[in-house]
């Protein structure tokens, strides 16, 4: 059995060290770049909440007809799509790179299995990936985008290789 | 034409109810662990489950095996009340309308939460009405004695009843392989009582999962 990774989430980082010692130069530093986003952070999460319906409508309004008329694939496929972009955005948010990984890990892969969902989601995923840098600065698509490809990660079966 | 707006009526989308990171929460000032609902649950030291082993081994030498597999049918039983009442609360709609896939996966996913193993189905023999349920790294199991058979009483006797109780029918579990015995998995077969007799008896002189399996599938032809 494989032991899951620590959670790099850097306020979790800070409340487990009180009792050792201050914090270091360096960890002080990377708190302080944290602060630092933390306004971007901010502004990107609130742009994607409020964009969430009309973002995700866009990206299945450009699916091709064939695609549309699988609609039970294709609904289950949008609900991943939004559920990994709401963990995406919570991971960006609190600085927590695997929150997405984790959560959806058990639940995820059998959902694409079952329904047959993995022609959507990599339709859905690539225009989903093509949009987004043109909707946050690039500053805050650079905060989003480690969240974000690793819960997309999760989509991809064992049969198939990643893509670029 | 898909409207994501009518699939976000309710903007609670289901997912991954029992992942492990939001399913056991604590209210630890009250010394409390609990589930996601509030509901306690508890950690068992390792140490006290080989305690209840012995301590009922002392007291009641063979019977022991009887009393853990009655206790397993009745946590079973309760089990599957508390999970379809958790999944019904949680997706909102009544549990039969879930897919066999998506009970499954929450399932497994319970078992893995609360530390009692990886759960797996094997349907291969639903068609003969057999079916097969396997369970690696049983907490249960790794700590029970060591004996001459297959260990896993509380967990017969679990899957006994919460299968039972979700296919509405009385079914009798046999368990085919042990961890104990250096299997890789420990498996259980479920089934009409009748139809499982040679199944007892091929446990009681050691004959493996997959001969037990073939016997049991040959015995309607």
């Amino acid at each position: 059995m494989t032991t899951p990774p620590l959670s790099h989430h850097v306020l979790r980082q800070l409340e487990i060290k009180p009792d050792r010692s201050y914090l270091t130069a360096q960890e002080i530093s990377s708190f302080g770049q944290y602060v630092g986003s933390l306004a971007d952070r901010m502004r990107a999460y609130r742009q994607l909440r409020e964009w969430e319906v009309n973002l995700i409508q866009e990206l299945v309004d450009r699916l091709p007809a064939d695609v549309q008329e699988n609609t039970a694939a294709l609904e289950q496929s949008i609900k991943q799509t939004i559920l990994i972009l709401r963990y995406a955005a919570l991971g960006m948010l609190v600085d927590d790179v695997d929150l997405g990984r984790r959560r959806l890990a058990g639940w995820l892969p059998t959902m694409v299995e079952v329904y047959q969902t993995a022609p959507v989601d990599r339709l859905l995923h690539r225009s989903l990936n093509q949009q987004l840098p043109r909707l946050l600065t690039d500053t805050q698509f650079a905060l989003l985008k480690p969240p974000l490809e690793a819960a997309q990660q999760l989509l991809q079966t064992s049969e198939e290789p990643p893509e670029n | 034409m898909v409207l994501v707006a009518d699939l976000l009526t309710d903007t609670h989308l289901t997912a991954n109810y029992f992942a492990t990171d939001v399913y056991v929460h604590g209210t630890l000032e009250l010394g409390l662990l609990e589930n996601r609902r509030g509901e306690r649950l508890l950690a068992l030291p390792d140490t006290l489950i080989k305690a209840i082993y012995s301590g009922l081994d002392n007291e009641t030498g063979r019977a022991s095996m009887l009393v853990l597999y009655n206790c397993g049918r009745w946590w079973g039983k309760n089990f599957y009340t508390r999970f379809c009442e958790e999944m019904t609360d949680y997706y909102n709609r009544p549990i039969t309308s879930l897919s066999m896939a998506e009970f499954l996966q929450a399932l497994q996913q319970c078992w893995l939460t609360h530390g009692w193993g990886q759960i797996s189905l094997d349907s291969d023999y639903r068609e003969q009405g057999f079916l097969v349920v396997k369970v690696r790294e049983s907490a249960f199991i790794c700590h029970a004695p060591q004996l001459e058979r297959p260990v896993g009483f509380l967990e017969t006797g679990a899957l006994q009843a919460f299968f039972s109780e979700l296919s509405g029918q009385p079914l009798h579990c046999v368990q085919t392989a042990c961890e104990s015995l250096g299997a890789e998995e420990n498996c259980f077969v479920l089934g009409i009582k009748e139809r499982l007799t040679l199944a007892e008896t091929g446990v009681d002189q050691s004959v493996s999962h997959g001969e037990i399996m073939a016997q049991l599938v040959g015995q309607g032809a």
